[in-house]
């Protein structure tokens, strides 16, 4: 059986430099699967490739198939086509997601018009329901603004019913609460979870926030450097990371997170040192320059290795020496 | 895990643009508040007036010749004297007002629908056909607008709607290359990914996200051509390269007084200041429209 979205070696390179290099994963029909990784691990390049949203310079390469066609090599026709329909996407930052000329109804109704064909008024109408499915308190009031009028909560959930409007086999979010406040955020994410159950919709949360990530996804991928590091299950990502970095990424969130260790400044373990900046990664193990556990064996590229929850380190946590 | 877990990096979070958030007063609160929206629009409003009235009534026919009254003092006769052939000044300016309003608007529009969809397409296309469009643009550009009305007068014959076409297309490349940078801000926006994720086409984006977001722009260029279309016509007509007489221009009028310089400046003062007035007026205009449609406009430039 294959899955909602199958991504085979999607690479993106921009100028010859490699941005996403060599990820591969499969998103299953109906599962929430995570993308974790700090800024500029390229989790946004991923996804804008998966949409075939690159930015001009960017190219992709490898292969990304939803329901047996690939995107990738797919005209811009039948992408267009394919866009909103049976793959959609949520963005992070809701603020200048709408177009501030137009009112929100009738944005929302957009999507329905040129997916399903539906005339002025009976977009409209369905337009008014989805705006009620994603709980704002006043549909008729809300569809009648314009974005500006609306809070930035009220506009990603306009986002979720652009997105949700046709039942996408595949929902892609990227950091969709990243930009709200605490509250909201909880709120925007419930409501993530509850459309992509009953759209039955397929998610690929994309976050930096391992709290986000460990509420929302059974599966998580860990991204650094372009490259997928460590996928499995969240519960055992979280509890026995086997890749350095994923390992640092918990023990960060962990120590933050207990109540302890929380409050003493310059006490929080941090990774050493930043993501270096595009094309200086190091060649081998992107993680190499970073990490303690690092040799000689890491100048060649490991592999994603193991069934269920694989990893691509040379010297991976919790096997062997500890 | 508890759901208090801060992001490892947290990101600085993107502002709003500005002008995103801003409590958007009444239009004509804000008209108001622009002192050269207020003069431009009285300006153009009574060169608008003076043109409307002109088509029903003038105080006398402006083409009418009365030797026996040539070269009257501005007087309770005629407020702003007569002409050498004794035709009164005021009547002329009021219908040489029509033909100024109308080689602008005629001027303006063969501009803009050149040069918008050209800007539009080369924004949006990218690539070789960019080239092409802007490297066509700056050629027309370059060509001296004056040879171009010489030429096309000595083909089609001097007439207001050659002098025109010739103004409209010399303008066309400002058009071009004012849409192209606007289209391409307004593509790099974040609501214009997104309705390429919900499945909208180029076209289609073109149509319905670019067009409206640079319409102030379009406006606001529009006014400033006007003017200097305005001048163009006018400049055009006392070259014997526009508007023929005896038909009332405001060019030609200037012509026809420059024989007479001596013997009555006032003749030549007064198509003068219409003029002057007019082009006065629509840079104005464009400058507080630039206010009034846009604040951020005014940051960006």
């Amino acid at each position: 059986m294959t899955g909602a979205l199958e991504v085979r070696s999607l690479s993106v390179d921009l100028g010859g430099v490699p941005v996403v290099a060599d990820v591969s994963f499969s998103l299953r029909a109906g599962e929430r699967l995570g993308l974790i990784g700090e800024s500029g691990s390229g989790k946004s390049v991923t996804a804008l490739a998966i949409m075939g949203l690159l930015p001009e310079g960017m190219r992709a390469g490898g292969r990304v198939e939803l329901a047996g066609e690939d995107l990738v090599s797919m005209g811009e026709r039948r992408l267009s086509a394919l866009r909103g329909d049976r793959i959609a996407m949520v963005f992070q930052e809701p603020l200048t997601a709408l177009n501030p000329l137009m009112r929100v109804g009738r944005q929302v109704a957009e999507v329905l018009r040129i997916h399903r064909g539906l005339g002025r008024r009976g977009a409209a109408e369905r337009a008014l329901g989805l705006l009620g499915r994603v709980e704002l308190d006043d549909p008729a009031g809300v569809a009648r603004a314009y974005p500006h009028e609306l809070s930035g909560g009220q506009r990603q959930r306009v986002m979720l019913a652009m997105a949700v409007a046709c039942s996408p086999r595949v929902l892609v979010a990227d950091e969709p609460t990243t930009a709200l406040d605490v509250v909201v955020q909880d709120q925007v994410l419930s409501l993530v979870q509850r459309l992509a159950d009953e759209e039955g919709s397929s998610l690929l949360l994309i976050s930096h926030d391992l709290a986000v990530v460990a509420r929302m996804c059974e599966r998580v991928l860990v991204m650094y450097g372009g490259r997928l590091v460590e996928e499995g299950p969240t519960r055992d990502i979280l509890s026995q990371p086997h890749h350095p970095y994923t390992a640092g990424l918990v023990a960060t969130a962990a120590a933050v997170s207990s109540p302890s260790g929380a409050r003493r400044p310059g006490s929080l373990p941090a990774l050493p040192g930043s993501v270096p900046p595009l094309g200086r990664f190091p060649s081998g193990c992107v993680f190499r320059d970073r990490c303690w556990r690092a040799d000689r064996s890491c100048e060649a590229v490991p592999q994603l290795c193991g069934r269920d929850h694989a990893v691509a380190c040379w010297h991976p946590v919790g096997e062997g020496a500890g | 895990m508890s759901g208090t877990v801060p992001p490892l990096t947290r990101p600085s979070l993107p502002l709003a643009p500005a002008g995103e958030e801003w409590e958007e007063a009444p239009f004509w609160r804000r008209w108001l508040g622009s002192p050269s929206a207020v003069a431009g629009g009285v300006i153009v409003g009574a060169i608008v007036l003076a043109a409307l009235v002109s088509l029903a009534w003038t105080p006398y026919p402006p083409l009418a010749v009365a030797p026996a009254h040539a070269f009257a003092r501005p007087g309770p006769a005629h407020l702003l004297g007569t002409d050498n052939y004794g035709r009164d000044v005021l009547s002329r300016l009021m219908a040489g007002s029509l033909t100024t309003l109308f080689a602008g608007v005629v001027s303006v529009l063969i501009a803009a629908a050149i040069g918008v969809p050209a800007g539009l397409v080369a924004a949006s296309r990218g690539g070789l056909a960019s080239e092409g469009i802007m490297g066509l643009a700056d050629v027309v550009y370059a060509f001296p607008a004056l040879l171009a009305a010489i030429a096309l007068a000595a083909a089609a014959g001097a007439s207001t709607l050659t002098a025109m076409v010739a103004i409209g297309v010399a303008y066309m490349p400002v058009f071009a290359r004012v849409t192209r940078s606007g289209a391409l801000q307004v593509l790099s926006t974040d609501y214009v990914l997104v309705a390429r994720s919900y499945g909208r086409s180029r076209a289609a984006i073109v149509r319905r996200h670019v067009l409206p977001n640079i319409t102030p722009l379009l406006i606001v260029q529009s006014s400033l051509l006007f003017s200097l279309a305005i001048l163009a016509e006018a400049a055009l007509s006392y070259l014997g390269l526009g508007t023929p007489p005896p038909a009332p221009s405001w060019g030609a009028m200037l012509q026809g007084a420059q024989n007479y310089l001596f013997d009555d400046p006032l003749l030549a003062v007064w198509p003068g200041l219409a003029i002057a007035l007019a082009v006065l007026g629509f840079n104005l205009l464009g400058d507080g429209l630039r206010d009034v449609l846009d604040p951020g406009l005014r940051a960006r430039r």
